[in-house]
């Protein structure tokens, strides 16, 4: 275990957990912040910012179908744009979202068997609100 | 291009900078604060608020988590029993939620009238529920002895480790589930009650409590997210300036926290959400046509 400033061990599980958050919230928020940024330039996107603001008052599905001509439900509504600004920031915003199952998958080869048992019953479900749309 | 695009993203910035801001000074979290202000006085869809509120929460969540867990103060043994309710109540929240304001005929004015409920209730918990520092655990309950369930971090003010034990784990078990419900159909952050229940029912100590209940949101809403996100309910105009408002203006209240009185913030804050349930009520009643729109 190592030790901090503040005279408590750090099991090395939580270092792990930590460590993978970190990392990957600071890519995604890079991603979808950078993304964001060139997004609001109006350079290339999947819906225009005027469109937007025209219909953003409307329920998403029909958003989605008025600005774009896109159908949502599962991924592909915006993974099949990555040269789109918005595209890409979406994509930020989803990795954000997996930031988490990431940190257990850390996590799970250094706790206790209790704990194993637990960690696979969380990212059983994490994947199951993920793959949801396909089933 | 119209102006329009420039003044709501900044008007959003804004907005959630202050939420920011005041959250940490009122002991309102900013998750209850924005979907239900943002419902009241801006012109988005329900879809995109809800997805927008689970985003926020989840990075304030993400942000913070790390620290604490290194120092002790997020406790992830007690976070992932209580989680394994709260994800799958969190994902149906997130499908129950979309599925009335998308199917059901008036649907997003029942999930106004819904959202105003909710705050007035949180309201009361926040208004009502004690806050104990050091709870004493007399009795450990069987699970908690079997998970081996405790926590220890470093007290600065106290120059010394402080060490604690869990209760009533199987109590507290379908209350996360219902809370997980509520934060994946609304998109609040469900601090208001995680962080009592961890507090008064489990026993954690108040600094821990909260600090477990930013991994608890990271999880669960991380979860409910990918409903919203499948649904097409994130959009970057709305999501990006509200992160970055509520990152830069939590940095901010977190700072004056120790600097500001910090009661008076707090009752003009619960003052603001009495005035957002009621005008949530108003536009969800009236929108059914129950009440005249004044609004």
């Amino acid at each position: 275990m190592s030790m901090n400033d503040e005279q408590i061990e750090v099991e090395p599980a939580n270092a792990a957990f930590a460590k993978a958050m970190k990392i990957g919230t600071l890519v995604g928020l890079a991603i979808m912040i950078g993304a964001g940024i060139v997004y609001f330039t109006g350079i290339h996107d999947m819906v225009n910012v005027d469109a937007a603001v025209e219909h953003w008052d409307e329920e998403a599905p029909e958003f989605w179908e008025d600005t774009a001509d896109n159908n949502v439900g599962g991924y592909s509504w915006f993974a099949t744009h990555p040269t789109t600004a918005d595209g890409v920031a979406i994509m930020g915003i989803a990795l954000i979202a997996l930031v988490p199952l990431l940190s257990l998958l850390a996590w799970l080869p250094k706790v206790n068997r209790k704990y194993k048992f637990i960690t696979v019953i969380l990212l059983v479900e994490f994947m199951f609100g993920i793959l949801r749309p396909f089933f | 291009m119209e102006i329009d695009f420039v003044v709501w993203p900044l008007s959003l910035f804004v907005f959630t900078l202050v939420i920011g801001i005041v959250a940490p000074l009122s002991g309102v979290g900013g998750g209850v604060l924005f979907v239900p202000l943002t419902a009241a006085f801006f012109p988005f869809s329900l879809d995109f608020i809800r997805g927008t509120g689970l985003i926020m929460a989840l990075t304030s969540g993400l942000s913070s988590v790390p620290q604490l867990a290194m120092k002790g103060l997020a406790s992830l043994k007690i976070m992932a029993p209580l989680v394994v309710v709260s994800i799958g109540t969190s994902i149906l929240g997130g499908m129950l939620g979309l599925w009335i304001t998308d199917t059901v005929p008036a649907g997003e004015y029942y999930i106004e009238v819904a959202l105003g409920l909710i705050l007035l209730v949180v309201f009361g918990v926040l208004m009502l529920s004690k806050r104990v520092e050091f709870p004493e655990v007399r009795k450990v309950d069987p699970v908690s002895r079997f998970l081996g369930l405790n926590g220890a971090w470093y007290e600065p003010s106290l120059e010394k480790v402080v060490e604690y034990k869990v209760k009533n784990m199987l109590i507290a078990l379908p209350f996360f589930g219902l809370v997980g419900l509520l934060a994946g159909m609304f998109g609040m952050g469900a601090g208001w009650a995680n962080v009592p229940a961890l507090n008064l029912i489990m026993g954690v100590p108040l600094k821990a409590a909260t600090s477990t209940s930013m991994a608890i949101i990271s999880v669960n809403d991380a979860a409910a997210s990918w409903t919203y996100i499948s649904a097409g309910a994130v959009l970057p105009m709305i999501v990006i300036p509200c992160v970055i408002g509520i990152t830069i203006g939590s940095r901010i209240g977190t700072r004056l926290a120790t600097r500001v009185k910090t009661r008076y913030v707090k009752y003009v804050v619960m003052a603001v959400m009495l005035i957002a349930a009621i005008l949530d009520l108003e536009k969800g009643l009236g929108g059914l046509g129950l009440v005249p729109r004044f609004f």
